[in-house]
């Protein structure tokens, strides 16, 4: 059935872009940004994926792709992707337009539908430029390496936009969750679109502007409480007094009990990390690129069972309240996330293995006994993660956006190329990366508790 | 500057001879002298830019001074000496809360990690709740507080902890009048008992409640 008031609707929408000096610009931003992100896609992303891909023998590969590890890796992602969007949307969803064009448009009898549109539609050709480009890259990375046939580029794509599709609307169901009227879920984004309140769109704007603020100064403290949902659980729970480094434990993991999204987060990245670290330390013709992959979700998990870590970090240089000295704390810091990052890790690697080599319950017990290094390499790089402090200067003075990345993720990059690379060394059967890895995590906790220690007294110049 | 302690010979709990800060060009804090005896107090005043803060961080051992040396107890005023560490308490700013622990959480672990009696572990943490008047908000987290609850959360955090030396700047910030006076209260009992006090306070009451000596530190006005 026609809208009457469309027609009037779209004149006065381009009257309220005309007075705001919008006009096809905005188009042309966005279809310059599909053309960079497909350019990169072609350029490096291809060249990079058919570098890495050459690594392994393509048959044994293309055995290992068909295989239900990575089909269930590759559902779980997608599966993971979709929660952590619905999540996401309910901080920052996909449709965020600044401030005064809520106040000012979004918030007038027009459409909402239509006014927010334009934002729905970069949202929709980001998602889809990036699935597609992902997707692409990853099949056709495998199609030139000789892997597979010209199918895998297709079937890259389609997973891709799949994935993206599922993403986005995930993404968008988050945003709309939180507004009045969600007893049954909206079937179209139009619906979407209309539900969204005018509270909801500004105070997800301002979060936006805050969030904005803080990924250009890298203060990742800011970035992580805006991100972070308030505590209000276990609000009956107490702490148990006790001796000073069991009490710091319990905290730890009375703060899990108080946010189990961190505790099950946790537990499913590590799962997922460790199942590859399993497969990857029984088995010599993985490539390393894998174990890579799997330590960067390990890595991941532990981090969300390391808050009490973090917030130590985040007070450092502050009068004491604390009766421990700073290394000391942040040692009893690591014990939580530790052992459960043995136990889940452990459990799961060796059953991975147990279950997917000839070798059996030895290689099993191999994989499981693997977590022990690997956990003391992760709680180095949190512990150089917890007490990273201010992003360094450049070389011109400036601090570029590739600086600040580089040194937000520096921690995580140690831990999944260390790590990685050493479980697949792993698999060779040899005592070299047993060594290496107790040596290699032994000398992060080391670094990682000087800098904690660096970071307490830095404040006194 | 010089408190005058009750017993004549005995030596000053905190001194500062000469401490300054200079960063550059600029001088946060210029060059200051006091003695504060032990189980005494001495209020800080000043326009905001004076330096109030900055020779509370020097006297609490977080900052070096540019010029001169600050004491606690004969030993130099240096956070990273663990002696000094457990002498002095300190609110410089707001310090960060564990945004997963409840208020009467953040006490029981400020009171195991001093290593006190676990068994009566509680009435401590109830009692230090009520003498800031906060004991009803002991299971909500800090950010279900308001600005002067978080204040009283603070200093309930700073006044919880062991310590013969307490280090406190403008305790009366977004406080009402009662609980100023309550604070002020607070800081008089602490004293008797011996603790020594240096505070950075505008408040002309509190001020003369719980001041043994008033240091006026020099330094810009206001631009």
């Amino acid at each position: 059935m026609p809208d009457p008031w469309r027609a009037d609707d779209l004149e006065r929408l381009d009257d309220a872009r005309h007075v705001l000096g919008e006009g096809s610009h905005a188009i042309r931003q966005s279809l310059y940004a599909v053309y960079v992100t497909v350019l990169l896609g072609l350029t490096y992303g291809l060249t990079v994926a058919r570098a890495l891909f050459l690594t392994a023998e393509p048959g044994r590969l293309r055995d290992e792709l068909v295989s239900w590890p990575v089909a269930l890796s590759v559902l779980a992602a997608v599966v993971l992707g979709v929660a952590v969007a619905h999540r996401a949307g309910r901080s920052r969803g996909p449709v965020v337009p600044p401030m005064p064009w809520i106040d000012l448009v979004a918030a007038s009898p027009l459409d909402r539908a239509l006014t927010l549109r334009r934002w729905w539609g970069v949202a929709l050709t980001g998602a889809l430029t990036g699935g597609v480009v992902l997707g692409g890259v990853l099949g056709g990375g495998l199609w030139i390496a000789h892997v597979g046939g010209p199918a895998w580029l297709a079937g890259g794509v389609g997973t891709g936009l799949v994935a993206a599709v599922l993403v986005l609307a995930s993404w968008l169901a988050g945003q709309t969750s939180l507004s009045p009227g969600q007893a049954t879920p909206t079937t179209t984004p139009r619906k979407a679109l209309r539900r969204l309140t005018i509270d909801d769109l500004r105070r997800q704007a301002a979060r936006s502007t805050r969030l904005g603020g803080a990924v250009l100064l890298a203060d990742v403290r800011a970035l992580r409480l805006e991100l972070s949902a308030p505590v209000t659980r276990g609000r009956s729970l107490r702490l148990r007094s006790g001796r000073p480094t069991v009490v710091v434990a319990r905290r730890d993991l009375l703060g899990l009990r108080r946010m189990p999204g961190g505790l099950v987060s946790g537990a499913a990245l590590t799962a997922l990390g460790g199942a590859v670290v399993g497969w990857a330390s029984s088995d010599t013709t993985v490539p390393p690129l894998f174990p890579c992959l799997g330590l960067a979700a390990c890595y991941l998990g532990y981090g969300a069972w390391a808050e009490g870590l973090r917030l130590q970090g985040d007070n450092a240089g502050t009068p004491p309240l604390i009766g421990l000295d700073t290394r000391h704390e942040a040692r009893a810091h690591l014990v939580v996330p530790t052992a459960l990052f043995v136990v889940v890790a452990g459990v799961v690697g060796l059953l991975v293995a147990t279950a997917g080599h000839g070798e059996g319950w030895a290689a099993g017990i191999r994989a499981g006994l693997w977590s022990l290094p690997l956990a003391a390499v992760l709680a180095g790089c949190h512990l150089l993660a917890a007490f990273r402090g201010i992003p360094p200067q450049g070389l011109s003075g400036m601090r570029s956006p590739w600086l600040l990345a580089g040194w937000i993720g520096l921690p995580m990059i140690i831990a999944a190329v260390v790590g990685g690379l050493l479980t697949a060394a792993v698999a060779g059967g040899t005592l070299t990366p047993w060594v290496f890895g107790i040596g290699a995590g032994w000398s992060l906790v080391i670094i990682g508790l000087s800098r904690a220690r660096a970071l307490a007294e830095a404040h006194r110049v | 500057m010089t408190t005058t302690p009750d017993a004549p010979d005995a030596p000053p709990a905190l001194r500062a001879e000469g401490v300054s800060k200079t960063i550059g060009p600029v001088t946060l804090l210029p060059e200051t002298s006091l003695d504060v005896a032990p189980g005494t107090a001495l209020v800080l005043r000043g326009p905001n830019g004076a330096g109030k803060t900055t020779l509370l961080k020097i006297l609490a051992g977080t900052l070096d001074p540019t010029t001169g040396e600050a004491t606690i107890d004969g030993r130099k005023a240096d956070e990273r000496d663990r002696v000094i560490r457990a002498t002095v308490a300190a609110l410089l700013g707001a310090p960060t809360a564990y945004r997963d622990l409840t208020l009467a959480d953040h006490l029981t672990l400020i009171d195991a990690t001093w290593g006190r009696d676990p068994d009566t572990c509680d009435e401590r943490v109830t009692a230090g709740l009520a003498a800031l008047e906060i004991e009803h908000l002991h299971d909500r987290f800090p950010h279900e507080l308001s600005s002067g609850q978080s204040q009283l959360f603070r200093l309930a955090l700073t006044l919880f902890r062991p310590a013969t030396v307490l280090i406190l700047d403008e305790p009366e910030q977004r406080l009402d009048t009662d609980k100023r006076a309550l604070v002020a209260d607070l800081l008089v009992a602490r004293k008797r008992s011996g603790t020594t006090i240096v505070v950075a306070c505008h408040d002309p009451a509190m001020t003369k409640t719980i001041a043994d000596a008033v240091l006026d530190v020099g330094g810009p006005p206001d631009a």
